[in-house]
């Protein structure tokens, strides 16, 4: 039989080398727990990383081929029409007729040169050197005053706040939102007074872009495949937020907010 | 089971100083959270108390007088600097609610107790409630581990290391502290010792984590400095 020191040194062994497993099975629990918690985490980040990037990809694609239909139409209503009435001039020279055929060939000439202004405006407006080269606000000057040219638009450009250059290409994409926002009103506004201010605050850019134009009903366009829907994607390319109001005849106001960090910019 | 027991303490002060010193050597690190700057105060207590505790035996086993009056104050601290730690700590709002309701329910319900307590003998229901207060830390802080996202390697949080060695010595000893009281009360000394043996062993594994905490605390410094 045990004596009651030997008794005591036995429980104080058994108890102890009970708490020690205790102890070693809490701390393999936790830590199994938090690894198995860890690699879902990491698993559904990875997950959501690719599906941001995939949605991105799609959009780039969308925004790219909308580009690309532009060029088209602009090319086939413009540029097109231009030298097929050139031709169509040329192909109809009566050399008899010296007085007719001064009028067709004078007229081709004219429209020639036409379909090379607009071939060299296509070309410009499609180009990134602008902004590349000079930045976001030298290229909106430059923008602005080949507008105001027209004599159609009175265009109103104001920067305010401690300017921050963000990098090319997020400066471009930018910009190619204010192009669209341009062109929708050169087309489709009828507007005279175009307002462009662009705010550089703490941790943010904001842009707004307001004409006096005919406006329209929202519900109606509502992100059909147009311009708009461009403006907005190009937007989420930068985290940013993009909102429009416009109601028939008071006008339109677009406003971009593009944070300065966290942006993923790719054209 | 004596000598076991001298033994346990003679060990337990060694690894507590042990503790103590590399506590005080982190504090001259930079950048690292104020909750670890202050750490050197537990480490610091537990070898005072070690020393107490040793003292005290050599007293009482001359002139039958315990001096409990330091033991309940060192007990006060450790309640104190416990909750000061996991406000220090954590950042949210809804678990720093949380611990400052633990700590002022732990530490109202500890400062009565210490008032009201006769200091001739050794009062084990104070530190009973005392380490109650603190496996309430550690449920905080281990609910939130598992809420919060779980970005960091859980083998490298020196916190981490740290609270599991305060829960698994407060979870134990919470319920063996008030058993000790019974026993004392009882004159069941043999058993009694064995008790005390058990929570001493439970000290030294506490502040064996303690240090491993410190070696990741060291690792994750070094490292910082070596990007910079």
């Amino acid at each position: 039989m045990f004596n009651t020191s030997t008794q005591s040194i036995l429980i104080f062994v058994l108890t102890s080398t009970l708490l020690i497993l205790v102890l070693v099975g809490f701390i393999t629990v936790i830590i199994y727990r938090y690894r198995q918690k860890q690699n879902t985490y990491y698993k559904d980040l990875e997950e959501l990383k690719i599906t941001h990037e995939n949605a991105l990809l799609q959009s780039q694609l969308e925004i790219q081929e909308q580009t690309f239909q532009n060029i088209s139409r602009e090319i086939h209503d413009n540029i097109g029409q231009k030298l097929t009435l050139a031709k169509l001039y040329l192909n109809t020279l009566n050399f008899k007729d010296a007085d007719t055929s001064l009028q067709k060939t004078n007229d081709s000439i004219e429209l020639i040169g036409e379909a090379i202004n607009d071939l060299s405006d296509v070309s410009r407006s499609m180009s990134s050197e602008v902004v590349l080269n000079n930045g976001l606000i030298r290229a909106l000057e430059f923008e602005t005053k080949h507008l105001q040219k027209s004599g159609l638009y009175n265009i109103n450009l104001n920067v305010t706040g401690e300017t921050i250059f963000l990098e090319a290409n997020k400066e471009l994409v930018l910009f190619r939102i204010i192009q669209e926002a341009l062109n929708n009103i050169v087309k489709h506004a009828s507007a005279t007074i175009i307002d462009i201010q662009l705010h550089y605050e703490l941790e943010k850019l904001t842009l707004v872009i307001t004409d006096n134009g005919k406006g329209f009903a929202q519900k109606q366009t509502k992100d059909s495949g147009t311009g708009l829907t461009n403006m907005r994607k190009r937007a989420n390319t930068l985290n940013g937020k993009w909102k429009i109001i416009s109601s028939p005849g008071i006008g339109t106001r677009i406003k971009v907010d593009v944070p300065f960090h966290d942006c993923n910019a790719t054209i | 089971m004596i000598q076991i027991f001298k033994i346990e303490i003679i060990v337990g002060t060694i690894v507590i100083l042990f503790s103590t010193l590399i506590s005080f050597s982190i504090r001259r690190c930079t950048a690292i959270p104020y909750h670890f700057k202050i750490f050197y105060i537990y480490p610091l207590t537990a070898f005072i108390l070690s020393l107490v505790t040793i003292t005290n035996y050599h007293i009482y086993s001359i002139s039958k007088i315990y001096i409990n009056i330091f033991e309940n104050s060192i007990l006060l601290i450790e309640n104190i600097f416990w909750g000061v730690f996991f406000l220090s700590y954590f950042n949210k709002k809804k678990a720093r609610n949380n611990i400052k309701k633990a700590f002022i329910s732990s530490l109202l319900v500890v400062l009565i107790l210490t008032i009201i307590n006769k200091f001739d003998t050794p009062n084990y229901k104070i530190a009973g409630v005392s380490n109650l207060g603190f496996v309430l830390y550690c449920l905080i802080f281990l609910n939130n581990l598992f809420k919060n996202d779980p970005v960091k390697k859980i083998s490298e949080l020196s916190i981490f290391w740290i609270v599991i060695g305060l829960f698994f010595y407060a979870v134990f000893s919470t319920s063996l502290f008030p058993l000790c009281e019974y026993l004392k009360n009882q004159n069941n000394s043999m058993l009694l010792i064995v008790i005390l043996c058990v929570i001493n062993l439970l000290v030294i594994i506490m502040h064996l984590f303690f240090i491993k905490g410190y070696q990741c605390l060291i690792r994750q410094h070094k490292a910082s400095l070596y990007l910079y």
